[in-house]
């Protein structure tokens, strides 16, 4: 089960317990199949409860088991709430929060302006150098290409220019298997999560 | 610039306390103490156990916040803050209405865990039927209070939710 954060379980909960309320009228009228006909109320007095005590002490030691608890009562309404309420339903894995993906796109020239920094030097890269950081957060594994000198490049092919790549949660490092040259240009491209 | 008496309070998860904050604007100098006044729907005044005075103290050295443990149970009570001077005359006043039911939350919060742990406790109606009328009593006293600054049925609320938690192993 995904693991929300209490404040965003609180918002589902609400929307949850009242297209609950709906949903179970519905189908008292066309179902034969047994009906959890509290399922709203236990939603909207969970939801109330948890609201309570976060808004009090939002780190007491029982708020995780009892927001999972909403969560489970929520059930398939979740996904509805998600869209009703516009938090798109993505969660950023490293961190569980409720995130959307934005598009990460660095272009820089090796020798002019600022290019990021040379993990090896902690200094812009140049020309000789090997490796640079791409500066951002929470970027998606496996979503990062690059271009160089308007062609794309290949992963750890050693017989030809190619790079490799390390995920971390705060950066990306990118190593080619050759230097670079002055006046290179250089444009990646990605995807990171953004907390909402 | 004139002094203009006010104040709020606030519950923490231990129910037995109220943070008060006196959050009065301007000054006076005439000013020398604080008085705290909790007056119950019977009259008499609610204070820390060993104090001999029908208020509790909030003297002007403690600064902006008092934090004061009084409460054995949820009541809804009159608070009233007295700024006096030096001989205790009162000069500036500020009364509300408030609803404390911080317990009665606790109550509640407290058999969500049971629900969280065991879900199909809410199959059993006296468990259900009893947290339904717990909830209806905390709304209830909240709603005496807020829309109808009635402090009569915000305690009768309350009482039965006190009642509730007192004789739980009778009810859940």
């Amino acid at each position: 089960m995904t693991v929300y954060p209490t404040n965003i379980a609180i918002t589902y909960g609400y929307v949850s317990s009242y297209l609950a309320q709906v949903d179970i009228a519905k189908q008292k009228v066309f179902s034969t199949t047994s009906i959890n006909s509290k399922l709203a109320t236990q939603i909207l007095l969970a939801t109330k409860t948890i609201q309570k005590i976060y808004n009090i002490s939002p780190s007491e030691s029982n708020l995780p088991k009892c927001t999972n608890y909403l969560i489970s009562l929520c059930g398939k309404y979740i996904i509805q709430a998600q869209s009703i309420t516009g938090s798109g339903g993505i969660v950023n894995p490293a961190t569980g929060t409720i995130s959307t993906i934005q598009a990460i796109d660095l272009q820089f020239q090796i020798g002019t302006g600022t290019p990021p920094i040379d993990p090896n030097t902690g200094l812009p890269l140049v020309a000789g150098g090997t490796a640079f950081v791409l500066p951002y957060t929470y970027i998606l594994n496996k979503s990062v290409g690059i271009v160089y000198n308007g062609t794309p490049l290949p992963m750890n092919q050693p017989d030809r220019l190619s790079y490799t790549i390390v995920y971390s949660t705060g950066s990306a490092t990118i190593t080619f298997n050759q230097p670079v040259q002055s006046s290179d240009l250089i444009v990646a491209t990605g995807l990171q999560y953004v907390t909402v | 610039m004139s002094f203009v008496p006010n104040f709020s309070i606030a519950q923490t998860l231990t129910a037995s306390q109220i943070v008060f904050t006196d959050t009065s604007t301007g000054s006076d100098a005439s000013i020398a103490d604080r008085q705290i006044f909790l007056q119950k729907i019977d009259g008499t005044y609610l204070v820390p156990s060993g104090t001999s005075t029908s208020y509790i103290d909030f003297p002007l050295s403690s600064g902006a916040t008092n934090t004061v443990t009084v409460l054995d149970t949820d009541y809804a009570l009159n608070i009233t803050i007295n700024w006096v001077n030096s001989t205790n005359a009162t000069l500036y006043t500020k009364t509300y209405l408030f609803n404390l039911n911080q317990y009665s939350w606790n109550f509640a919060y407290s058999l969500l865990q049971t629900q969280a742990s065991s879900p199909a406790t809410v199959n059993n109606n006296d468990f259900w039927n009893n947290n339904i009328r717990l909830f209806v009593d905390i709304f209830n006293s909240d709603t005496a209070v807020v829309m109808g600054n009635d402090q009569y049925s915000a305690q009768f609320a309350l009482e039965d939710a006190n009642y509730l938690r007192n004789n739980q192993n009778l009810y859940f």
